[in-house]
């Protein structure tokens, strides 16, 4: 972070690279996978929200 | 200049408490998590007592979205700072959802401490798993009209003002006969228990009943009737601003960038499950029922939506004219109701940047050959529900895809950016984004779409940690994918699956600076700078009252920032 630089004057970072390995990947989706397992009883259910937001 | 004009996005969060014995209420949960940003950030009051609403010191807002009949489970609202361009747009947004996430787990602490101990989480999602809709929405800097039909509008809009006063005169009646009620009824339900005959039923009073927090069926109840009673009270004068917004309301851009709007979910839809289990590429827009919003019914889900160019007219019941003043602007707000809530960094980019590219072509004349679909509605529909890509949709140049019509709007821009007086990097960027993205959809390459298109990222989740026969395994992959914090696109994030194209540090700074050359800047500073000790003072998206309401002084916050 340059503190010269104007406030929120933001730019992106298009070149930076995504890549996990193998590994990492297949690691967080076994974690998603027993996190969904685990919640989906109650998670739906506590989510609702009324009808008629926004 | 490309991105010159301001931009931004109003987000509402749904409200996960998974109580360990008992729920507060979502406002009660609200307030925790106002104390505890207001704990980490300089903040000050909204400008309506009635309101709850802060804004932070870097410009923007957050205000518990109260729902008039239920009261208790509302939704928070996020408001980013106006912002000039999509990278500064992403930024701001993810300042917003991080102070957020910051705040969870103080409002935890706050709500155990109160006695209502239990897991908070907030969802930055648009659909339940009931199929109710609430959401976001993008609003840009837009012409509303020009030449003869901008002086019309004006005349007619004027023309309207008697209405807008006989509706307010109105309003304050039915309000003032209401409240005598209201106070009558207690009143005399408080006197009649304490008499003999009806002691003996241990009743509570009407007005105990309806300040109680444990039951708020009399409160809702009677949200509802207010509600329903303001719909009707302010009925001539909304259909009638309606009809005038439809007749001369950015026609250019409806009649350009319509098609765009209605193919865009390819390219930025949130995907979702719907109840009866079919996967759709957007949480919005099979909810989508029309192109322009015809009424202040929150049912009436458009993919422009005016809603917020009536609610300054209405602020005059406040006494407030300034806003029904700036009606008359040339420059106004132009709010998508068709906007699902991005959670990838990529996709926020593309579509904030892509839209605003496309809304300065519109207003440049450089779209005027654009496609027209002959049922926009329909088109949109037939678009998401089918996540091969391969629907069709009636143009006024034959039948075409969702992805033909995109090929279409990415070359004008291509074209455009190419051709601009001055090269902006940030608009090439998005137009070699949207070439990246476009094409690999066209060739159907979906795994390298997985951390860049939400709608293709949660497919791959639901078919790879899913299983086809159990749906609540199914929603419960779709919802938690928009949880802050927690949810799965945060932990794609994490695990550098999903790419980031703003650094932490710079979100973090942008928790607390606004951007300059907005309006946000003024106001942020202004909030930064002031004394806490001096006289107490509420704040609006245009102005700050310092003081009283009587005695009070308002000081206007410039619109480019300076000042």
């Amino acid at each position: 972070m340059n503190p010269q630089r104007p406030n929120g004057n933001a730019q992106v970072d298009l070149d930076r690279e995504a890549e996990p390995t193998t590994e990492t990947g297949q690691k967080v989706l076994l974690e998603i996978a027993e996190d969904a397992r685990r919640l989906k009883n109650r998670y739906p259910k506590e989510t609702v929200v009324p009808e008629g937001g926004e | 200049m490309l991105f010159g004009r301001l931009l931004g996005q109003e987000t509402e969060y749904a409200i996960r408490f998974a109580p360990e014995r008992r729920h507060p209420g979502n406002d009660v949960i609200y307030d925790a998590l106002a104390g505890a940003i207001a704990a980490r950030v300089k903040t000050e009051p909204g400008f309506y007592p009635e309101r709850p609403q802060i804004f932070t010191e870097n410009g923007g807002a957050f205000h518990y979205e109260y729902l008039p009949y239920c009261a208790e489970g509302g939704l928070i609202e996020g408001a980013t700072p106006e912002c000039r361009g999509p990278a500064q747009l992403l930024l701001y947004q993810k300042a917003q959802e991080t102070l957020l996430s910051q705040a969870v787990s103080d409002a935890e602490r706050t709500l155990r401490s109160s006695g209502f101990p239990g897991k908070l989480g907030l969802l930055k999602n648009c659909r339940d798993a009931f199929d109710h809709v609430y959401g976001a929405q993008e609003s840009f800097q837009a012409t509303i009209a020009t030449g003869f039909p901008l002086s019309l509008y004006r005349l007619l809009l004027g023309g309207l003002l008697p209405l807008l006063a006989a509706t307010v005169v109105l309003g304050w009646v039915v309000f003032i006969a209401l409240a005598v009620l209201v106070l009558g009824a207690a009143l005399l339900s408080t006197v009649a228990i304490a008499l003999p005959p009806f002691r003996l039923f241990r009743t509570r009073s009407f007005f105990v009943r309806l300040v109680s927090r444990e039951d708020r069926s009399l409160e809702n109840a009677l949200g509802r009737f207010l509600y329903a009673l303001s719909y009707l009270v302010t009925l001539p004068f909304i259909a009638s601003f309606s009809l005038l917004l439809r007749l001369l309301a950015f026609r250019r851009v409806r009649r350009r960038a319509t098609a765009f709007l209605v193919s865009r979910p390819v390219i930025s839809g949130a995907g979702s499950v719907t109840a009866g289990g079919e996967f759709v590429l957007s949480e919005k827009a099979p909810s989508i029922r029309r192109r322009l919003r015809f009424s202040i019914s929150p049912n009436d889900r458009s993919i422009f939506d005016v809603g917020n160019l009536m609610k300054p007219a209405l602020a005059a019941a406040h006494f407030h004219v300034a806003p029904m003043l700036a009606l008359f602007r040339r420059e106004q707000r132009l709010q998508l109701g068709l906007a699902d809530s991005s959670m990838l960094q990529e996709a926020e980019f593309l579509k904030a940047g892509a839209t605003a590219l496309v809304l300065e072509m519109v207003e440049a004349g450089a779209l005027d050959d654009a496609p027209r679909l002959k049922r926009p509605i329909q088109a949109l529909h037939a678009f998401v529900s089918d996540p091969n890509l391969e629907a069709e949709a009636a143009t006024d140049r034959g039948p075409m895809t969702a992805l033909q019509i995109q090929r279409f709007y990415l070359e004008a821009a291509r074209a455009f950016v190419r051709e601009a007086k001055a090269t902006s990097m940030e608009a090439l960027q998005v137009t070699e984004l949207w070439r990246e993205v476009l094409g690999a959809l066209e060739r159907r390459e979906m795994s390298s779409l997985v951390g860049r298109v939400d709608w293709v990222t949660k497919r791959y989740l639901l078919e790879t940690c899913g299983d086809p026969r159990d749906e609540a395994l199914l929603k419960t992959i779709d919802l938690r994918y928009h949880e802050l914090k927690e949810g799965y696109a945060a932990r794609l994030e994490r695990s550098g699956c999903a790419r980031r194209l703003v650094e932490e540090t710079e979100i973090e700074r942008a928790t607390r600076f606004p951007p300059e050359g907005t309006p946000a800047f003024t106001r942020g500073r202004f909030i930064r700078d002031r004394e806490r000790s001096l006289a107490p003072v509420r704040i609006s998206w245009e102005s700050a009252r310092i003081g009283g309401r009587l005695h009070g002084r308002v000081v206007h916050f410039s619109r480019d920032g300076e000042g």
